[in-house]
């Protein structure tokens, strides 16, 4: 095994790859790891993240709680929004899918439920939640739309639609937005609440970006990118306290509009990141304002729990997961409400599997 | 809004013995403080702080790191972010009173889930009242605060009920019964026998009792006595077997000989003895022995001459015979006695002690069958070291004396002790249940802590640990009387009998000055 091992993780590290026509990757190369100096720019950033959890369950629906939420800080200082918008939404949300004979395809169809009506304004509209599995766009890396992945989308979308709140309501010229992720959309009419949300960052002139905790991406060899990265800042003997590596590689998507950078943003830690930047924005900035948005994320991240990663994001993270003991709650409520219909809840109880805690604890595992 | 409503925390959980409060960053909540909750319309809840800690939601391993890091000098760039969010501090506190429309009650509910929660005012506890015969022990104390909130007990029930004092050395015993009798000394209605084996609350040299404006209440008696006050001499024929018997420990040989001394010479027994005067039956060692006790005791013995004589001057053979007499007639006027014992050796000032208060008790008991107590003043008799005749250890070799009879059926005669002691441990828990007030001063023993708590007139078993954070001159008042353990801090006795001066020099000038208008007028 250890030989095995070590063929395979002996290979070249090779050079970025994406399995996209309209993409051009560059070769790793020395000039492109750029020193982050520490600057401690004033500006204010928004940390953007949801999470969801399902609670019932059955082949052809599934039932999610589904939370998003963000926070500000500047100067590592938590800031409390100044319009009315809360920093948190909760809803839940239907997904059903029905299987079209004829036409040989899949419908599906969403419905959400906010826990405040208040919240109504932050969150899609449900049309936009419906589509085929024929429709344009099948997304990237998804051969097909099975209820699990289809059931995360009112969540995604949320998370875009709040976030062009947060801009409009909450954010000034220079101030920044850090999405959990990357800024890749993966379902039909998704472009449209991300694009309201860059145009909004781009009137703002809020700089609109992303940072994943884990990243796909490969090298041809078949390594993992940010490994490969990583070792190769050692072959190349950088000493740079903070830096990051760009350019990657060259894409033109729809569903990607964004330049993918790495980035070190603690000295204290061996983590590094995938980074990106709306690319409409990127393109307008020069080194000094890259490095600038950069050292902006570093100096948020220097929290000891988890160096190198910015606090803000740990923040968003712990407050949107829906937990497993919320998950009961939810159940309770609805069961209660169904009861008030006792053949619904005949019917309900035949088919619908309330998602068994175990299930839940895997993926909380495997997180 | 004003600062003192200001929220300092809030309930995170718990149950009705120990309520969880975050504590909002900076709020430097303190073990013993009191905490209020403002729950709905007119209910309030006060709590007492039992306990604090860390709590972080940051796993400890990370605080390690974090500090060993810190200490070797390593990770500057890492820090806590939002600390005062992320490490807090979590009372564990209990809910000792529920007020309704002001009303105290025992609490039985526990307050709103997540209620915040803030300092106590003085308003919150405006239920406390000056009682009829204010005995003024201190000011409301929440932690170290102090409240503009004097607390009394009522007299006339607090001192039949007995008061004990329970400290360790230095935490402020002798002041706070300073403050007390000063307080007392206003009020016309209790006669109050002081043994003072410390001279110290007369004020012989410094500012003490004498110097209080109704010093007319006051009397005091010395050995080496001040000009105006009464010289301590008693005559050794007011001593009667019964007495001593109570006091010092004798064979059944010599129990034998004194009485056959007493029923020989009547009142002259001791001096008889002392002589050597021997009498039929006792034999020469036991007479031998009676006197060296006699000596080693009361201090009084034959000299060369023949002549008696006493080595402290408080026994004579001629002088003194109304001495016991005056004391309790002054006590019955209502008058303070202060009985300098400080002269005399410990067994020696009880048996003073006893020969008081057994007269006294006796009297009493008369007034009680012939229906006049109640017209009577009532009684308290301050004694330090308490167990020297409380303790289990005396009562049980020479049976009940005095005292312990005061402690368990004075009350029916309106005579109560009020009883200072280091060592609570001692007092037979039967005894320490006829106490019903107990005003409780630091105390670092566990062993003793246990024994007031598990005497106490309110469940004080979450209070170990304020108890043994208590300072000089805070304590806590457990009664029958007060609602609920009322923490409170005694004044230090100079400066709070100067202000009492000042005040009361301050009203005789006024009224003077009013008269003056009258007059004019
Ligand atoms: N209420 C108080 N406030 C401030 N200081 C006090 C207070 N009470 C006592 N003290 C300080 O503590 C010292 C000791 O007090 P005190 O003599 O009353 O203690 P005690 O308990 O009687 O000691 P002992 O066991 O020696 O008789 C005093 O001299 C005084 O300085
Ligand atoms: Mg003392």
């Amino acid at each position: 095994m250890v030989q095995k091992l070590e063929f395979s993780l002996g290979k070249q590290l090779g050079n970025p790859l994406f399995n996209f026509d309209d993409c051009k990757s560059y070769h790793l190369n020395k000039k492109n790891f750029h020193e982050i100096k520490p600057a401690s720019p004033k500006r204010k950033i928004a940390f953007v993240d949801g999470g969801n959890q399902e609670i019932f369950h059955a082949p052809n629906f599934s039932i999610q709680v589904n939370r998003v939420y963000f926070s500000m800080f500047r100067n590592n200082e938590r800031i409390l929004p100044k319009s009315d918008i809360p920093t948190k939404i909760e809803f839940i949300s239907m997904v059903s899918s029905e299987y079209d004979k004829d036409k040989k395809e899949v419908f599906y169809e969403t419905s959400i439920f906010p826990s405040l009506n208040d919240y109504q304004e932050y969150l899609p509209l449900e049309k936009d939640l419906s589509f085929s599995s024929k429709e344009r766009a099948v997304m990237l890396g998804m051969q097909r739309y099975d209820i699990e992945r289809v059931s995360s989308i009112a969540r995604r979308f949320a998370e875009w639609s709040f976030s062009r709140h947060v801009i409009q309501n909450e954010m000034e010229d220079d101030d920044m937005i850090v999405r959990d992720g990357s800024l890749q959309i993966s379902f039909a009419n998704e472009d449209k609440y991300s694009e309201e949300a860059f145009k909004a960052a781009q009137k703002e002139n809020v700089y609109f970006t992303g940072l994943s905790k884990t990243s796909h991406l490969y090298t041809d060899t078949g390594l993992s990118l940010i490994g490969s990265i990583q070792e190769f800042a050692e072959e190349c003997g950088i000493d740079h306290d903070l830096w990051c590596y760009y350019p990657i590689a060259d894409r033109w998507a729809p569903t990607h509009k964004a330049v993918i950078m790495i980035a070190k943003f603690n000295s204290c830690s061996d983590r590094i990141f995938r980074f990106e930047i709306l690319r409409e924005q990127f393109q307008k900035m020069d080194e000094y304002a890259i490095l600038n948005v950069l050292s902006s994320i570093a100096d948020n991240s220097k929290d000891f729990c988890f160096p190198g990663y910015p606090y803000g994001l740990i923040d968003a993270d712990l407050r949107a997961r829906v937990r497993s003991e919320e998950l009961d709650i939810y159940r309770t409520l609805i069961l209660s409400e169904i009861s008030k219909k006792p053949e619904l809840l005949n019917k309900f109880n035949f088919h619908v599997r309330a998602t068994d805690s175990h299930d839940i604890l895997n993926n909380i595992a495997g997180d | 809004m004003d600062d003192k409503f200001q929220t300092i925390g809030q309930i995170i959980g718990g149950g009705s013995s120990r309520i969880l409060i975050r504590e909002k960053d900076g709020s430097k909540l303190e073990l013993g403080g009191l905490l209020v909750i403002d729950d709905a319309d007119d209910q309030t809840l006060i709590l007492q702080i039992n306990d604090l800690e860390y709590r972080s939601l940051i796993p400890q391993s990370m605080h390690e790191l974090a500090s060993g890091m810190n200490l070797e000098g390593l990770g500057t760039n890492l820090e806590f972010m939002e600390p005062q969010l992320r490490n807090y501090i979590v009372s564990r506190s209990k809910a000792i009173l529920h007020l309704v429309d002001g009303i105290p009650r025992i609490p039985k509910t526990l307050p709103t889930y997540f209620n915040s929660v803030r300092h106590i005012t003085e308003k919150d506890l405006k239920f406390l009242t000056k009682p009829k015969n204010p005995l003024y022990l201190g000011d409301v104390r929440s932690g170290s605060k102090i409240l503009n909130l004097p607390i009394y007990i009522d007299a006339s029930e607090a001192i039949p009920h007995h008061i004990l004092i329970p400290a360790t050395t230095g935490r402020g015993k002798s002041n706070l019964v300073k403050v007390m009798l000063w307080s007392l000394l206003d009020l016309d209605n209790f006669g109050i026998l002081v043994l003072d084996p410390h001279d110290e609350y007369y004020g012989r040299n410094e500012l003490c009792l004498k110097d209080h404006p109704n010093n007319k209440n006051l009397v005091y008696y010395s050995p080496d006595a001040p000009a105006g006050t009464n010289t301590l001499v008693i005559n050794i024929k007011s001593i009667l077997p019964d007495h001593l018997k109570e006091i010092i420990n004798f064979s059944s040989a010599q129990n034998d000989a004194i009485y056959r001394y007493y029923n020989t010479f009547g009142n002259e027994w001791i001096i008889k003895i002392v002589e050597g005067v021997e009498i039929q039956d006792i034999s020469f060692k036991t007479l031998q022995v009676l006197k060296r006790k006699f000596d080693n005791i009361l201090g009084v013995y034959f000299d060369e001459l023949g002549q008696f004589q006493s080595r402290n001057n408080i026994f004579s053979d001629t002088a003194g015979k109304t001495t016991i007499k005056d004391v309790i007639n002054s006590l019955e006027d209502g008058k303070i006695v202060v009985i300098d014992t400080s002269r005399l050796l410990g067994d020696a000032e009880m048996l003073v002690g006893s020969i008081i208060t057994e007269t006294l008790f006796n009297r009493y008991q008369r007034y009680k069958l012939e229906g006049s107590l109640n017209e009577k003043p009532k009684i308290g008799v301050v004694i330090e070291e308490a167990p020297r005749v409380l303790g289990k250890e005396v009562i049980e070799a020479q049976g009940h004396n005095i005292y312990s009879t005061i402690a368990r059926e004075g009350r029916k005669f309106n005579i109560g002790l009020i009883a200072i002691t280091q060592l609570v441990s001692l007092i037979p828990r039967t005894i320490l249940a006829n106490i019903n007030t107990k005003i409780i001063l630091g105390n670092e023993m566990a062993q003793e802590r246990a024994e007031i708590i598990g005497s106490a007139s309110q469940d004080l078993s979450d209070d170990n640990r304020t108890i043994a954070s208590l300072d000089k001159g805070e304590a806590i008042v457990s009664s029958i009387f007060t609602k609920f353990a009322v923490p409170i801090q005694i004044p230090l006795f100079e400066e709070y009998c100067s202000e009492h001066i000042k005040e009361s020099e301050h009203q005789n000038s006024r009224s003077k000055r009013e008269d003056k208008n009258i007059a004019f007028i």
